[in-house]
């Protein structure tokens, strides 16, 4: 008899199947280590502090689904997103969460942590403020204060000490995590680059659910992958995407249908969730708090005289040669909102054309591919 | 249904009410002189810390635009303001005091003075407390072309180190003086800051006072009233003639208390409003004066200026001063103490940012101002406002306080079907078992406002 032999699963298929079924891996991940899952919804929450706990730090996101049981909780006119999430909660879809965190950000997300941990049993909660001015000289001690909080609550809840040893372990795992996913956007300055946005969006939202250490075999095997994979010839148009949660794989693939390839982003589900690495010190937590007040911010965390976010956004249109940007923005996010007509100023003096898009928790297909179709004409026709 | 019935309170006007506009005339005035003084002017400073740059003399203060009273006497001004904001890229949804603040800029009326002349505010400045705040700033400070600086609000829970956070605020206002001296070049006066912080502190005792003479049946004061005092409260606090007006008002309410004298000649029912009103429509509030009722207040509006002591139960009590609290304030140090503490400690507003206490606070202060309905403006035009509002609603109601929603927005009136939200709020008055009243026209005059 021929001996079976057992097909290995793509990493990148992994990816997308972690994404579609978010929810098996993290189920899985108790039963195999009965270790707790902790669960949170904004990049800025410390995640080492928690993985260095033995708890598997889990990012809490919507369905994109129509639903109908925020409404006594989250008026209407606060992001989607914050009631999708808050609907996940109320609906038991993370009903295996044994406690919940969350870090100071947008009144939206604000609004989703509490009515989660007052209507949604469950057996830990824990705030962190996080500073809204990340380069002030001030917010470095604050948010250390707040990490020590968050650190014995940790201690508290599962009855264990997290040493230095603990979260340099941690630190390692997330630094490892970063810096594979950076080596892997690297890829993408390519021209053409050997993996989509499509791809990309999916590896790095996976990493959201899974344990950090094992996201990262996955990583080096997709890495493996990419070396295996034929050489493309086929250029395409060079676009970024911009924005706020954008926790919609189905708009890139909609973006990638056309004649176009999304090289680079700026959003809270790419770069500014693994961009910048922990630089060790002396002080553990101290290190793990400039890194959350170095990295790429969010527009809630933008309040220097110098905004922080075009800079960034034009330095990576340099890099990656961008063509174009596609702005995405969710309806009722005032912090994107606020930051939007200033980096389309930005973006467009530089000569890089932009299309903003507004969306629901639901993207309207036909819509928008009227509109990034027209988009895509007009770019082919600048560049010719 | 009408019914027609006898007042059963005596109602006058506030004798203080002239005071309190030449006061806020003559702030006025000053701020339109302050570049003739030679005195520096600055964009943003509202609502909180606004004695920070008094060290630097007599500084105007435009707060988020000095025209804003006179756009929302103007509805069709406000749209104006609002859609140049939409034109400039901002989206309809975003924080309407920016959208229509800035606006007026883009529509050239945000710093010209009656005499033609354009002032150009020398930097830009505010705390950051929500998402829009210290974005307004921001947006100002590049539209003028001028240096901006934030001061980041620590939004803790009582279960935290707050003695971190007041640490952190005086140590960024220890920054921001600083950065005042270099950037105006001028030397900051220590004892300016010292009076002005004494002010901005004894005002915001006032408020809490004034507000809680509200509890009286019949209440004092209404609604309307006590929010005409927010054009000087916001920027001003800290001035002279602020405190010393304000303690004309308690002592006349203080008398009125006495005396039964009351806001409304009927006040069968007394209503809370949670949110900003739409400020284009001021009819709105006076709708339960027909039905012989008052709007005496709101958790926000009371929160939005005081100081208040919170207790256990969430609910409040006006704060003691800052030497009995034991924070004496003699020079920088302890004046950016004391008024970090005031924001901190005794302010129930920026706290509210947070929502985990939203209602339990929304509840006692409906049962200590012996409120009989709460009816909650949904503002599309405030997030932070708004924030918690529905939640809270279906809290009080099961705390058995009947309430209401109406959506709207208080700086555009684009967002308000002002038809429809008076059959809201008449069916409202209906539900609570009252009916129109035929002579109850004779309540405070209009003009008051």
């Amino acid at each position: 008899m021929p001996v079976a032999t057992e097909q290995k699963v793509s990493a990148w298929d992994k990816f997308r199947e972690i994404v579609a079924d978010r929810h098996a891996y993290a189920k899985e991940w108790k039963l195999r280590t009965g270790g707790k899952a902790m669960g949170y919804m904004c990049t800025y929450v410390a995640e080492e502090v928690i993985y260095a706990a033995g708890v598997l730090p889990v990012r809490i996101m919507g369905s994109r689904e129509p639903q109908d049981v925020t409404e006594p909780y989250i008026y209407g006119m606060y992001c989607p997103y914050c009631r999708d999430c808050l609907a996940q909660g109320l609906l038991g879809r993370y009903n295996y969460l044994d406690g919940i965190t969350e870090t100071h950000t947008c009144s939206h997300i604000r609004q989703a942590y509490d009515s989660w941990q007052k209507f949604v049993p469950i057996g830990f909660n824990h705030y962190t403020y996080m500073p809204a001015d990340v380069r002030s000289p001030r917010a470095k001690d604050m948010f250390l204060i707040e990490l020590n909080q968050l650190k014995k609550a940790l201690e508290d809840w599962t009855g264990k000490p997290i040493t230095d040893a603990k979260l340099d372990k941690a630190t390692r795992a997330y630094n490892t995590n970063r810096q594979l996913l950076r080596q892997i956007y690297n890829l993408r300055k390519q021209d053409p680059p050997p993996l989509s946005g499509l791809e990309a969006m999916y590896m790095v939202m996976s990493s959201f659910w899974m344990d950090k250490a094992e996201h990262s075999v996955l990583l080096r095997q997709a890495l493996a992958e990419i070396k295996q994979r034929p050489p493309r010839t086929d250029s395409k148009l060079r676009l970024m995407t911009i924005g706020s949660e954008n926790d919609d794989p189905e708009l890139i693939e909609l973006i990638e249908s056309f004649d176009a390839q999304v090289v680079i982003d700026e959003q809270c589900t790419g770069t500014r969730y693994f961009w910048n690495k922990v630089v060790p010190q002396e002080d553990r937590l101290a290190a793990i708090a400039q890194r959350y007040l170095d990295r790429p911010p969010c527009p809630m965390k933008d309040l220097q005289e110098v905004r922080q976010r075009p800079k960034w956004i034009m330095d990576r249109v340099k890099e990656y040669k961008v063509q174009g940007a596609v702005l995405v923005r969710l309806k009722f996010c005032d912090p994107h909102e606020y930051d939007l007509p200033i980096i389309r100023r930005t973006l467009e003096e530089a000569g890089i054309p932009t299309l903003t898009l507004e969306r629901d928790i639901i993207t309207p297909v036909g819509q928008f591919k009227t509109r990034i179709g027209a988009f895509m004409e007009m770019l082919q026709a600048d560049i010719i | 249904m009408t019914t027609s019935a006898t007042a059963p309170y005596e109602s006058r006007p506030i004798e203080s009410w002239g005071k309190m506009k030449e006061v806020r005339r003559n702030i006025m005035r000053d701020l339109w002189a302050t570049k003739k003084r030679g005195d520096i002017l600055y964009q943003g400073g509202y609502a909180a810390m606004v004695s920070l740059p008094a060290g630097l003399g007599n500084a105007g203060a435009f707060g988020w635009g000095p025209a804003m009273a006179s756009i929302m006497r103007d509805p069709e001004l406000a749209r104006r303001c609002n859609e140049a904001s939409e034109a400039a890229g901002l989206g309809s949804d975003c924080c309407v005091t920016l959208r229509v603040n800035f606006g007026s800029a883009l529509v050239g009326i945000h710093n010209l003075a009656r005499s033609g002349e354009r002032l150009q505010p020398d930097f830009a400045w505010d705390v950051h407390q929500c998402e829009a705040q210290a974005k307004t700033a921001q947006y100002f400070a590049e539209y003028y072309k001028v240096p901006f600086f934030a001061i980041d609000i620590p939004i803790l829970p009582l279960t935290h180190d707050l003695a971190s956070g007041i640490k952190y605020v005086v140590l960024q206002m220890h920054d921001f003086i600083q950065w005042m001296e270099k950037i105006t070049k001028r030397e900051y006066k220590d004892e300016l800051l010292v009076e002005a912080v004494k002010r901005e502190w004894k005002t915001s005792i006032l408020w809490s006072k004034l507000c809680e003479l509200q509890k009286a049946v019949p209440a004092p004061m209404d609604y309307r009233l006590l929010n005409s005092l927010a054009a000087l409260l916001v920027t001003s606090k800290h001035r002279e003639g602020v405190p010393e007006l304000m303690a004309d008002l308690v002592a006349e309410d203080e008398v009125r208390v006495k005396d039964k004298v009351a806001a409304m000649p009927f006040e069968r029912c007394r209503l809370l409003h949670e949110g900003q009103p739409p400020y284009y429509y001021p009819p709105l509030l006076k709708i339960p004066r027909d039905y012989g009722g008052t709007f005496i207040g709101g958790r926000m509006l009371f929160a939005l200026h005081g100081a208040w002591e919170l207790h256990e139960d969430f609910s409040w009590t006006v704060s003691k001063t800052p030497e009995e609290l034991g924070l004496p304030i003699k020079d920088r140090d302890t004046a950016l103490r004391a008024l970090a503490e005031l924001y901190l400690t005794y302010g129930r507003m920026f706290l509210q940012n947070l929502q985990f206490y939203k209602g339990d606070e929304a509840i006692q202060v409906a049962r200590g101002w012996h409120a009989d309905g709460v009816v909650f403006h949904l503002d599309r035009g405030c997030k932070g406002g708004a924030a918690g509002n529905v939640k809270n609603r279906t809290e009080l109601q099961q705390a058995g306080i009947p309430t209401m929603c109406y959506e709207g927005s208080n700086a555009d009136p684009r967002d308000l079907a002002e038809n429809q939200v008076v059959d809201r709020i008449e069916a409202f008055l209906e539900s609570l078992g009252l009916k129109k009243i035929i002579t109850a026209k004779d309540g405070p005059d209009e003009k008051d406002d």
